[in-house]
């Protein structure tokens, strides 16, 4: 059965192909020949892929798990067995809030049509503000948070009603 | 003359301190340690204070003694005077170093201090409050030798303003907190159509963040280049420069990478910024170290942009390339009111460039992030000097500026600096959330800042060539392997399971 992994942004699939005489994962069809696999309790190791040698570092929270390879940071997200356990079922209704912060402005009403692109909200986080916008055309339906108001990481901030799914026969 | 090095190693002269014994340092993280740091190497007593939240980090250890300050949330608590200046003397400390942020512009904290008997390691209380009033130092500056831009400050209603606006300073413009700093209330106007609104939402966080809403409108130059000057005063007019720190490098307003000296910089030009920044602080009476910024245009034209009477984040640059440890001198000076060194003491050697390493995202707008560090790996290596604040397993919260630390490099050149950036940065692991070191390492490869062409809009110009570089297949799928026969299931899945029973498995499907 497949295994879905988020990284940089991409969701790819990975399945165990044979055990022996190697190991050989398929990560999006791409047949990988695992040898050599080490590693210590403080997340370093390596391994040999196709016949390449790698070291590494890998640090884990939840289903998180950053990893270092050849001066890259990659950030794996474990998706489980289904790729649509992706988040993000509501994305492109909402403006979700990227960070913890306070809402400084609201620069739309409910009801109002917007552009994508449009500025909806500024927040702050950190000390520093950020404007958010619209992630596409549409209406806002709901405004969830006042001037002024704190709120928690991904909380949605402002909904936009829901796109009607067009007919696609022509 | 206190030295300093990549290895911090102090140099061998003694110095006798006649005043100050104990020093309270009135900050939190990286700037915290390295004030201890230096003085710890002179021999000095030091206090630490601490907000709940940070009562497991490095400056709370690191120094002799440290107190937990009480308050409702850990920014006041780091800003409540009155409780500093008790925790202060009930410790037994008779200065106050203030780092940078925080308290360290405060001039009615400073007065507080002196108020109460206590040395502050640092200006006197009118120079902060004249040079903390942007209005008031931009006059005083053009009557000492430092050019300004065309400017209105806003006296009447913003129709008003606007209007005289378009008359004088002309578009593209900056509006800018009048009590501002550190790119607070500040912000670009292209045309007049964005203007009101602009203005209205940069004095709204001038009143947030300063309790001042006063703004002003200033030129804009094209693509200038931000530089800045070191200067060091006794108070009665003497003082030195330890020359000039490029600092153009920036994003929302903020330096991300500092270097002295300044590359591709006419020496007229130089020796121009540098007499204006000593004439400043000289007719100012200025007192222990501060930085005159200047922006600087293609073709030397300089304007003066604001001083700064504190400790500099990029202070680092200066010391690997001067010899010379900043906060050693800063406390000698509180302590005799007499600069220990001559102007023709001073010297620069190499080259240093710094790195503001930070929790962000720069494919995202570089919008702070937070999270843990679950793995902290620090490069090691010649010339490579880290002023840092946490540690593994510390957590990067939304209360604080993202910060995580600073990578200074220096090298006899600036090519052997550059060479050694890359590597340093290639080898430094933070892991569990997003940082900027990717980034760093597409700038400071980046032919542009190879050749030292760096201008404020440096991050906009280059905006291609320092995106993220999509993952290459053999990078997604090294990183797959990694972190599934990371997980104690799928290694025992494809490692230990028994052939016919794998096979069974396989078969099934």
């Amino acid at each position: 059965m497949s295994q879905y992994l988020k990284i940089a942004d991409q969701i790819v699939s990975a399945e165990i192909k044979a055990r022996k005489p190697h190991l050989i994962l398929t990560i999006n069809n791409r047949d990988i020949v695992v040898q050599n696999f080490q590693t210590n309790y403080a997340g370093e190791g390596t391994v040999t892929l196709n016949g390449q040698e790698l070291s590494f570092l890998t640090g884990q929270q939840q289903d998180n798990i950053h990893v270092k390879i050849d001066g890259q940071n990659l950030e794996v997200k474990l998706l489980g067995h289904s790729a649509t356990a992706s988040e993000n079922a509501n994305a492109g209704n909402q403006v979700v809030a990227p960070m913890p912060g306070l809402v400084i402005d609201i620069s739309c009403t409910e009801g109002q049509s917007v552009k994508q692109g449009d500025v909806l909200i500024t927040i702050e986080s950190m000390k520093l503000q950020t404007e958010l916008s619209a992630p596409r055309t549409g209406t806002v339906s709901h405004i969830c948070f006042v001037e002024g108001a704190t709120f928690e990481r991904d909380v949605c901030l402002i909904a936009l009603e829901p796109e009607l799914v067009e007919n696609a026969a022509e | 003359m206190p030295k300093t090095d990549c290895s911090n190693v102090l140099g061998e002269d003694s110095f006798n301190y006649k005043n100050i014994k104990k020093i309270l340092v009135a900050n939190r993280g990286e700037i915290s340690r390295r004030i201890l740091r230096s003085i710890h190497s002179e021999g000095l007593e030091s206090v630490a204070i601490y907000a709940f939240e940070d009562r497991n980090s490095a400056h709370v250890k690191e120094a002799d003694e440290a107190v937990e300050l009480s308050g409702s949330d850990p920014i006041s608590a780091y800003m409540d005077v009155a409780q500093i200046i008790d925790i202060c003397k009930r410790s037994g400390a008779n200065a106050i170093h203030p780092g940078y942020g925080f308290l360290s512009e405060n001039s009615e904290f400073a007065r507080q201090v002196v108020e109460a008997g206590l040395i502050f390691i640092g200006p006197d209380p009118e120079t902060i409050e004249l040079m903390g009033d942007k209005v008031r130092s931009r006059e005083f500056a053009s009557k000492h030798n430092c050019p300004i831009a065309p400017s209105v400050v806003q006296t009447g209603t913003l129709e008003e303003f606007k209007e005289e606006t378009q008359k004088i300073v002309g578009y593209p413009l900056l509006i800018k907190a009048s009590a501002g700093g550190g790119g607070k209330g500040m912000t670009i106007v292209d045309n007049p159509a964005d203007f009101s609104e602009k203005a209205r939402l940069a004095s709204n966080e001038a009143e947030r963040y300063f309790g001042d809403p006063r703004i002003y409108a200033e030129k804009y130059l094209q693509q200038p280049r931000h530089i800045e000057v070191q200067v060091l005063g006794d108070g009665r007019g003497n003082v030195v420069h330890l020359y000039e720190r490029e600092c153009s490098i920036q994003r929302r307003f903020q330096k991300v990478v500092e270097e002295s000296p300044a590359p591709n910089l006419y020496e007229t030009t130089r020796k121009k910024l540098i007499e204006s920044a000593v004439s400043l602080a000289s007719a100012a009476n200025y007192l222990n170290a501060g930085t005159v910024e200047f922006v600087v245009d293609g073709a030397g034209e300089f304007f003066f942009l604001e001083m700064n009477t504190r400790l500099q984040v990029e202070h680092p640059v200066t010391e690997q390339v001067t010899s010379i440890d900043l906060v050693v001198e800063q406390l000698r000076i509180a302590d005799t009111g007499s600069l220990s060194f001559k102007q023709s003491d001073v010297s620069i050697k190499g080259h240093a460039i710094e790195c503001r390493i930070s929790a962000e995202e720069p494919d995202h707008d570089f919008r702070p992030a937070i999270g843990k560090i679950l793995k902290l790996r620090e490069p090691q290596g010649e010339g490579i000097r880290i002023d840092a604040g946490v540690q593994e397993g510390q957590s990067i919260s939304p209360t604080f500026d993202p910060m995580i630390s600073k990578l200074i490099i220096f090298g006899d050149s600036r090519e052997e600096a550059c060479a050694r950036l890359e590597k340093a940065l290639s080898s430094y692991v933070i892991l569990g959330l997003p940082t900027n070191i990717n980034f760093l390492q597409q700038l400071v490869g980046c032919s542009a800042f190879l050749k030292g062409v760096t201008t404020t809009s440096f991050i906009s110009e280059n905006r291609v060539a320092l995106n993220t570089p999509e993952a290459e297949n053999a990078s997604l799928d090294a990183a797959a392997v990694i972190a599934l026969l990371s997980q104690t299931e799928f290694h025992k899945s494809a490692f230990s399971m028994i052939e016919p029973y794998a096979s069974i498995g396989a078969w099934r499907n």
